[in-house]
């Protein structure tokens, strides 16, 4: 087995600068949910098929569970943890309450965060957008209806504002 | 997963890294969506990842003379948005959309894709139909053009030489071309191929005077059907000859039974795809 090396990492999480020392053969995934203890980002498949671990880096929607820390060093990424502040749920979090598009709740803060990737790239989607761009969540509670829902309901009221 | 990675910042760094390196197993990590994956799964045991990820100069997509050139850590995202990409190689474009969904375009690149070397790996049959050239830098400094045929020479194996790297892709512009893209998979989206088909044709005076059609998932590599192109040229570009054509081009696929499908399907989907493409290149 090879010696471990370790990595200095420097990067913005939800805003916040972080300085860390970390094994290099640990994935963002592990370094959100067992370092940081932000645990809002789930682990599904650990194989890029489910999009559970969905956060925002640098202005895009990536598996966490595939990236690995190396390439986090100066990155900016979003967490489910960095879209609401005390006081307020995202609209985008609201939407998804307002149509019932939440069961189970496991894959939810992978599809809010892919939510919020494409909302930003597109704030009007029509629905095939919408389902081109969520493929790579999969749901297996709510049959995804709802989920689309919610998106054009959060498209509309991210709109308002 | 006990693997050690060394990010390396420039191109000659990661070549010089990858010849000196006593390990056997070295692999080059770009976005982490095929090797990540089999790494923990065990499908490779690799002693050292050299990170590239940070190299600027595999990230461009540039015009040089009449070729573009793609950089070999450009995203399938990024080649879906370039105007470049879409005013030229229509077909590149399209398979590039296809991969996988919206996290793994954003991450997975066309260097990682053609590197690992599946036979359904989409991007490659537009490369084929594209004749891309390889563009292979070694430590030593040299650069070397690699017809994409060459260089994958199975699945899972290209002809990358210890100390070398893949720089980027070169494919020739050529205005009068018209080219499409097609894959069919188990499901529409975030799908492996069960067979996927680029071609491009230019036609003449209502006759095809450039015909290339690639086939992926129906052989060790990509298949160009040779015999259905010869057939075409110079004949009309009409339904009885496309027809014909397509006919052709099943008879030279090599496809297996596997987890995704069967040899008898796909030759069907071939023989459809082949002949639906035929006909939007020649609307």
């Amino acid at each position: 087995m090879s010696e471990q090396i370790y990595y200095d990492i420097e990067c913005e999480i939800n805003g916040e600068k972080i300085k860390k020392q970390v094994p290099s053969n640990i994935t963002l995934l592990n370094f959100l949910r067992e370092y940081l203890k932000l645990t809002g980002t789930k682990e599904g498949c650990g194989k890029g098929e489910c999009g559970a671990c969905t956060v925002i880096m640098n202005g895009k929607a990536v598996n966490s569970c595939l990236v690995p820390i190396t390439q986090v060093n100066k990155a900016k990424i979003l967490t489910i943890e960095g879209l609401s502040n005390d006081e307020q749920l995202h609209p985008i979090q609201e939407a998804y309450i307002k149509a019932g598009a939440v069961q189970c709740g496991f894959c939810t803060p992978g599809f809010i965060m892919s939510t919020k990737a494409l909302l930003d790239e597109k704030p009007e989607p029509t629905r095939e957008d919408i389902k081109k761009y969520l493929a790579g969540n999969l749901c297996r509670c709510t049959g995804y209806e709802k989920i689309f829902e919610a998106v054009e309901l959060a498209a509309k009221s991210l709109k308002k504002k | 997963m006990d693997i050690k990675i060394e990010k390396v910042n420039t191109i000659k760094e990661a070549v010089k890294l990858h010849f000196t390196s006593k390990e056997k197993n070295v692999f080059y990590l770009a976005g982490g969506t095929d090797l990540m994956v089999q790494a923990k799964d065990n499908l490779i045991t690799p002693a050292l990842f050299i990170d590239i990820s940070e190299i600027k100069e595999l990230k461009q997509i540039k015009k040089e003379k009449n070729n573009l050139f793609i950089g070999s850590l450009v995203t399938h995202s990024e080649i879906e948005n370039n105007k470049l990409c879409q005013k030229y190689f229509p077909a590149l474009v399209q398979s590039a959309s296809e991969v996988g969904a919206t996290q793994i375009k954003n991450r997975g690149t066309i260097g990682g894709n053609v590197a690992n070397a599946s036979p359904a790996a989409d991007t490659l049959s537009p490369l084929y139909a594209y004749n891309a050239l390889v563009i292979l830098y070694n430590h030593q400094g040299k650069e070397k053009k690699v017809p994409i045929n060459e260089f994958v020479i199975g699945p899972k194996k290209t002809n990358l030489k210890k100390g070398e790297i893949i720089k980027g892709f070169l494919l020739p512009i050529d205005t009068s071309l018209k080219s499409a893209f097609k894959k069919v998979g188990p499901r529409k989206l975030l799908t492996i191929s069960k067979v996927h088909c680029a071609l491009a044709v230019i036609v003449k005076k209502e006759k095809f005077e450039y015909v290339s059609i690639a086939i992926g998932s129906v052989g060790p590599t990509i298949i160009r059907a040779k015999k259905a192109e010869e057939y075409l040229i110079g004949k009309e570009a009409n339904n009885v000859n496309i027809n014909e054509a397509a006919k052709i081009a099943t008879s030279e696929i090599k496809p297996i039974d596997d987890i995704r499908s069967e040899a008898e399907y796909r030759k069907d989907l071939t023989y459809s795809m082949v002949k639906d493409l035929l006909l939007e290149v020649c609307k």
